[in-house]
């Protein structure tokens, strides 16, 4: 990673560590709501690809009834390209964690699972993401995806899925 | 694909779990009513079976999930289903896990992650089978559709009631339909059809397309070149009406019209004087001028509009950009170590970015979309002033233009005199054009040689999608399966030894073919003929499987083959105590049974490791020893059977 | 001929003249002066009482007109000529009296033997034409006679040995490819469009010219600067739009766009339009980029090796650059042209795609203007000195 005034602008914007921090954040809570349990370091790298790629994010289901496996199988095309953006998000996503933890809005378990604090962040009041913005969306669907995750098997199960290597 | 171990599941989380070896002959032996025959069942409705056949009563009640481990090359599949919901015979939840080495998991894991459906096309890709199509004839009416992996289990299991009927051969064959849906589709797993059939369906689809669309476009350019001679006759009988030529003249062709309309071109106009002053050139060069400075406003316009373009799509994305970096707002505290690792406390070499920096970007961004949007309206109202010029020129253009209309007008006397020139100047003038844009090269060259070409390309696929070539190869690969049959049925001594066996794929049975007349198999005489007819076809289909790597799974259920060697079914099915040997009717028959399990081991061993036998069996053969190591686990007499003692004594 | 309606043939004739006269002023040395009295009467002037060369112009629509020794168009000729010499206006054998015409010179005739050719004959001809101004009883052509046959013999002769006859001249249509061949400044491709916009601005002056009676001269300068000024807008470097003629205020207001990419442009004084063609490859690249990131996450690392590698050949070019300029002379406007040249690299030499199927230019230009806001690259030699001189001074 290149430092943040070295950094493409539109990389730094975008994908900047409070944003994707906040993403992370969501995906875990809903993850340890649905499973009652921290979220493993290698789901967490899932998170970004699936919620910032804009056509795999409008192509997500509405809800959780519609299994992983059972998605996958009928968009195949969700799978294109899927390993060269998560490698690609790889740093980016390292970055938001270090940053959610300086900040203490994540933490890591004994187990070495990422769990969330409560009440470190203000409410969404406090920016003006209103519902038909895109961070708005980015933000339910990272909740989304923690809960799906949660129900779609193991992690190594799950990563051949995608046919990816953890 | 072989069975690695099927696993049951009570509500309680116990695990019962029968593990079998992988490439070798697996017998399960027992009294009756243990759950031997529930095998089978369970293996299809892991297959993604919906409507579940595992008989009701004790199996039902006391199991929660039924989970078979399947290995696959080097790879393991885990598919585990819970049982039906009460009242339903159906159930299409899955949850499975895929690695190389997997342990089977605690029931607390098992929470459905798939579904029948997913599951069927998930294996169909893993066994290897490719994007392919059943071959209706020409006519036919019969929908067209796509060989799964559940085509595949009429080879796999041999109930107990198939294994030795004189009337079917493969499981389900009685079942309506299913005759012919095991004929569409075996072509597919025989390899009669070339994998990338539908491939190649597709790219005839194609080029038949494209030669459509160069033949219409062929007709269209000839269509083209045949009016062309029109209008060059129609320019001549117009020449020769003005006497430019000569009105006596006939053409023969098309190259005659176009040197008679040639000579024309060489006519001139006599002079014609010219009274007045003429004001045209003064006013011609004014409109020029007010056009230019009309174009340079117009150009203008059209770049500033541009620049207003632009600019607002670049403020929509920075927007978007101060949108997301707006995250800074919901931190309560500042990362107040940025350098420093969270993990480890160390130092890092690239310190993570500080809100403060994430809010100097947020402002210098802000600042230049502030920059833009300032400049908006200004933009707006400079092209509302660019057009109201740009009006005002035109209106003096038309101004200019009628005073050129006017001066026109004043040299309409003179222009009568010059009519008669200007009517042939006219003509002359179209001649010109016409010669210009005639092409004397054959246009249409390269249209005929790329139709020429589509059409073997067409010839060429067609050859490859014979359906005649299919029928050919399987008649090829139906005779050398019969080989095998007719000599294993010699092995086995069956009635008809001395004549070839075949498989009837038209009527789903074997024949003999005797010389003086074919015999199918519901003529052959007795049990034993049966059972070995069913024997020597399935193993015949499944060595040509492994042989030729087709993608069909390699294991083969038989439920109770040596049923038919004792004198009554009551007697076969009150087996209680081993060795069994004794009850056989005569020796005759113990020899036959002998005989049969050596086959069958003898085929499992020559086809070695890629194929597994799995027979549930009464009867017991204590003084074989390939029997006894083939034993999967100790016999289910006594309290063993399938479902351990303790569940059922346990109250749900 | 590309108006909207057939011209006739007088008009023919006019634009036949104006477009020869300009011919025969590129033809003609720099410095002479041309004076246009009517379309069909050229005058070159060496200064102001020096007229080297007379010319009369006379076009016909029928190709096959023929110039005899008694043609109007001949005698029109002699008499303004033979008047002139009358009153002291040019002085043989000093000037050379042209008349040109589409008309062919009949075989044998006075104007046959006036073509500057070696059978050339100027003692025959006038005893040719002196006989017809005696016998002619054509009226129209009287005065014309008069005029002649008023000279004295020695006049009538020097007269007529300064006469030069150009005949079956150039057509209307093919006088002009012989006008771009004279174009010589100008790349070939422009030609056209050059010929296009010089000739507009040709027909507007001489009409203008006649249309006011007017006794300026026009210049050979004055042509070839203006042929300079059209060649100049399709030079790469500047712009194709005359808009300085017209008042309309500079838009967008670029004195007031206080970003760092602009400034660094206005640093190396260049064109406000070229500023202005920055700002809008900086903005669509600014919007490809964003929206490539934010929707398909595409070029990952790729952009940062990107800008690596334009900051790299940015770098490279400048150095090179810095080998050949002098130095150790501290000259703003060179340093300016220094930028400048860096500048023009960028623009129009370095071709550097993010990856080979995007090969939209804006995308580069766009990214250096954005690595110039972020002061990553810069024109200007001294504009990263400058500027922090100027924090430290705030």
């Amino acid at each position: 990673m290149q430092s943040w005034e070295q950094r493409p602008f539109e990389y730094a914007n975008l994908l900047n560590p409070a944003f994707c921090s906040i993403l992370l954040r969501n995906a875990i809570k809903s993850y340890h709501t649905q499973k009652k349990q921290g979220m493993p370091y290698p789901l967490l790298f899932l998170v970004l690809p699936l919620v910032l790629h804009g056509s795999t994010r409008n192509a997500l289901p509405k809800t959780t009834v519609t299994k992983l496996h059972i998605w996958l199988q009928r968009q195949p095309e969700a799978r294109v390209g899927f390993g060269d953006r998560t490698s690609s998000l790889v740093p980016y996503t390292k970055e938001a964690l270090a940053f959610g933890m300086q900040t203490g809005i994540v933490n890591i378990c004994d187990d070495g699972n990422f769990t969330y604090v409560n009440a470190k962040l203000k409410r969404i009041l406090a920016v003006s993401w209103s519902k038909d913005t895109e961070p708005y969306s980015c933000c339910k669907k990272a909740e989304f995806v923690g809960r799906w995750l949660a129900q779609a098997g193991e992690v190594s199960t799950i990563y051949t899925m995608w046919g990816i290597c953890p | 694909m072989q069975i690695k171990s099927i696993t049951l599941y009570n509500s309680a989380g116990d695990k019962r779990t029968i593990d079998f070896k992988l490439g070798q002959v697996n017998i399960i032996t027992g009294d009756s009513s243990r759950g031997k025959s529930a095998l089978l069942e369970i293996v299809d409705y892991c297959l993604g079976r919906t409507e579940s056949q595992i008989p009701y009563g004790v199996i039902q009640d006391k199991v929660a999930w039924y989970a078979v481990l399947f290995q696959i090359n080097e790879n393991q599949v885990f598919i585990a289903k819970p049982k039906p919901l009460e009242n339903s015979a159906s159930q299409n939840q899955v949850y499975y896990d895929f690695g190389t080495n997997i342990l089977i998991p605690e029931l607390a894991h098992l929470e459905p992650n798939s579904n029948d459906d997913a599951i069927k096309s998930y294996l169909s890709q893993l066994i290897g089978i490719s994007p392919n199509q059943t071959i209706v004839e020409e006519g036919g009416s019969r929908q067209k559709f796509e060989t799964n992996i559940r085509h595949a289990i009429y080879y796999l299991f041999q109930k107990q009631s198939t294994i030795a009927n004189q009337g079917i051969l493969f499981h389900r064959q009685q079942e309506n339909y299913i005759p012919q849906t095991i004929k569409d589709t075996i072509p597919y797993f025989l390899g009669a059809i070339q994998e990338d059939r539908l491939k190649l369906q597709k790219e005839l689809h194609q080029a038949r397309q494209r030669l459509a669309k160069a033949l219409s476009s062929l007709k269209e350019a000839e269509s083209i070149t045949k009016k062309r001679v029109v209008i060059g006759g129609n320019l001549l009988i117009e020449a020769q009406q003005v006497g430019l030529i000569n009105s006596n003249f006939i053409a023969k062709d098309a190259s005659d019209i176009l040197d008679a309309l040639q000579s024309t071109l060489e006519w001139k106009a006599t002079e014609v004087i010219l009274t007045g002053n003429d004001q045209f050139p003064e006013l011609q060069a004014e409109v020029e001028e007010i056009r230019q400075e009309f174009k340079q406003i117009h150009e203008k316009i059209i770049a500033t509009e541009t620049f207003l373009k632009k600019e607002t799509g670049f403020s929509k994305e920075a927007n978007q950009q101060l949108l997301r970096l707006e995250s800074i707002d919901l931190f309560k505290k500042d990362n107040s170590n940025p350098h420093q690792c969270p993990f480890c406390n160390s130092i890092l070499p690239e310190s993570i970015p500080s809100l403060s920096a994430m809010k100097e970007s947020l402002i210098n961004l802000q600042n230049n979309v502030k920059n833009v949007e300032v400049s908006q309206p200004r933009l707006i109202e400079h092209i509302q002033q660019l057009k109201e010029q740009r009006e005002e020129l035109r209106l003096q253009i038309q101004e200019k233009e009628m005073a050129i209309n006017a001066a026109i007008d004043e040299q309409e006397a003179a222009q009568q005199i010059r009519d008669t020139n200007a009517h042939i100047a006219r003509i002359v003038g179209r001649i010109s054009l016409y010669i210009e844009t005639l092409e004397f090269t054959d246009e249409n060259s390269q249209i005929r040689s790329d139709i020429e070409q589509l059409r073997k390309l067409i010839a060429s696929y067609e050859e490859q999608l014979d359906v005649g070539e299919i029928k050919a190869i399987l008649a090829s690969i139906l005779n050398r399966i019969g080989q095998q049959m007719t000599e294993w049925a010699k092995r086995l001594k069956l009635e008809h030894s001395d004549s070839p066996y075949r498989f009837d794929l038209n009527n789903l049975t074997v024949i003999a073919d005797r010389p003086d007349r074919p015999i199918p198999m519901k003529r052959m005489g007795g049990g034993e003929n049966w059972l070995g007819c069913h024997l020597i076809t399935l193993l015949a289909l499944h060595k040509h499987f492994v042989e030729r790597n087709r993608p069909v799974p390699h294991f083969l259920f038989l439920d109770q083959p040596t049923q038919i060697y004792f004198p009554s079914e009551g007697g076969y099915l009150n087996l209680q105590k081993i060795p069994s040997d004794g009850n056989i009717s005569s020796s005759a028959d113990m020899e036959a049974v002998e005989r049969m399990f050596d086959f069958l081991f003898d085929v499992c061993e020559e086809l070695s490791p890629h194929f597994q036998i799995i027979i549930m069996e009464h009867a017991n053969l204590a003084n074989n020893e390939r029997f006894q190591n083939s034993l999967v686990e100790k016999p289910w007499t006594d309290g063993k059977a399938l479902i351990p003692e303790n569940w059922v004594s346990s109250q749900d | 001929m590309s108006t909207g309606f057939s011209a006739g043939p007088q008009a023919l004739g006019y634009m036949f003249q104006a477009r020869y006269a300009l011919y025969l002023i590129l033809t003609n040395k720099e410095e002479l002066q041309s004076a246009v009295e009517s379309l069909d009467d050229i005058t070159f002037f060496e200064n102001e009482n020096n007229p080297i060369e007379l010319l009369q112009l006379k076009h016909h629509t029928n190709a096959k007109a023929s110039l005899t020794d008694n043609s109007s168009d001949l005698w029109k000729t002699i008499r303004v000529w033979s008047t002139q010499l009358q009153e002291n206006k040019i002085s043989l054998p000093d000037t050379l009296l042209t008349l040109v015409t589409t008309a062919k010179a009949s075989a044998n005739s006075a104007t046959f033997l006036l073509r500057p050719f070696k059978d050339r004959d100027s003692k025959l001809a006038w005893e040719k034409l002196l006989e017809v101004a005696n016998k002619s009883k054509n009226e129209d052509l009287t005065k014309s006679f008069k005029s002649f046959k008023a000279l004295s013999t020695t006049q009538q002769q020097l007269l007529i040995d300064s006469i030069q006859i150009i005949d079956g001249s150039s057509d209307i249509i093919d006088i002009t490819p012989a006008i771009k061949e004279k174009l010589v400044a100008v790349r070939r491709k422009h030609r056209d469009a050059v010929y296009e916009r010089l000739e507009g601005w040709w027909f507007a002056k001489v009409v203008k010219h006649l249309r006011d009676d007017s006794l300026d001269f026009i210049s050979g300068f004055e042509v070839r600067d203006k042929i300079c000024e059209i060649n100049d807008q399709f030079k790469p470097d500047a712009l194709p739009i005359d808009f300085y003629d017209l008042k309309i205020p500079e838009q967008p207001d670029i004195s007031q766009d206080n970003r760092c990419f602009v400034n660094q442009l206005k640093e190396i004084a260049i064109h406000n339009k070229r500023i202005e063609n920055a700002i809008l490859d900086y903005y669509r690249a600014f919007e490809q980029r964003s929206r490539w990131a934010r929707e398909e996450l595409l070029f990952g690392g790729e952009i940062e090796k990107y800008e690596r590698k334009l900051i790299d050949e940015w770098e490279r070019y400048k150095l090179a650059l810095q080998d050949e300029m002098s130095d150790g002379n501290d000259d703003e406007s060179e340093y300016q042209k220094f930028g400048r040249k860096v500048f023009n690299w960028m623009e129009q030499d370095a071709n550097i795609c993010i990856r080979d199927q995007v090969t939209e230019p804006y995308v580069m230009r766009g990214s250096y203007h954005i690595l110039a806001d972020k002061l990553l690259v810069h024109w200007h030699p001294k504009f990263l000195e400058r500027l922090t001189q100027l924090l430290v001074t705030t």
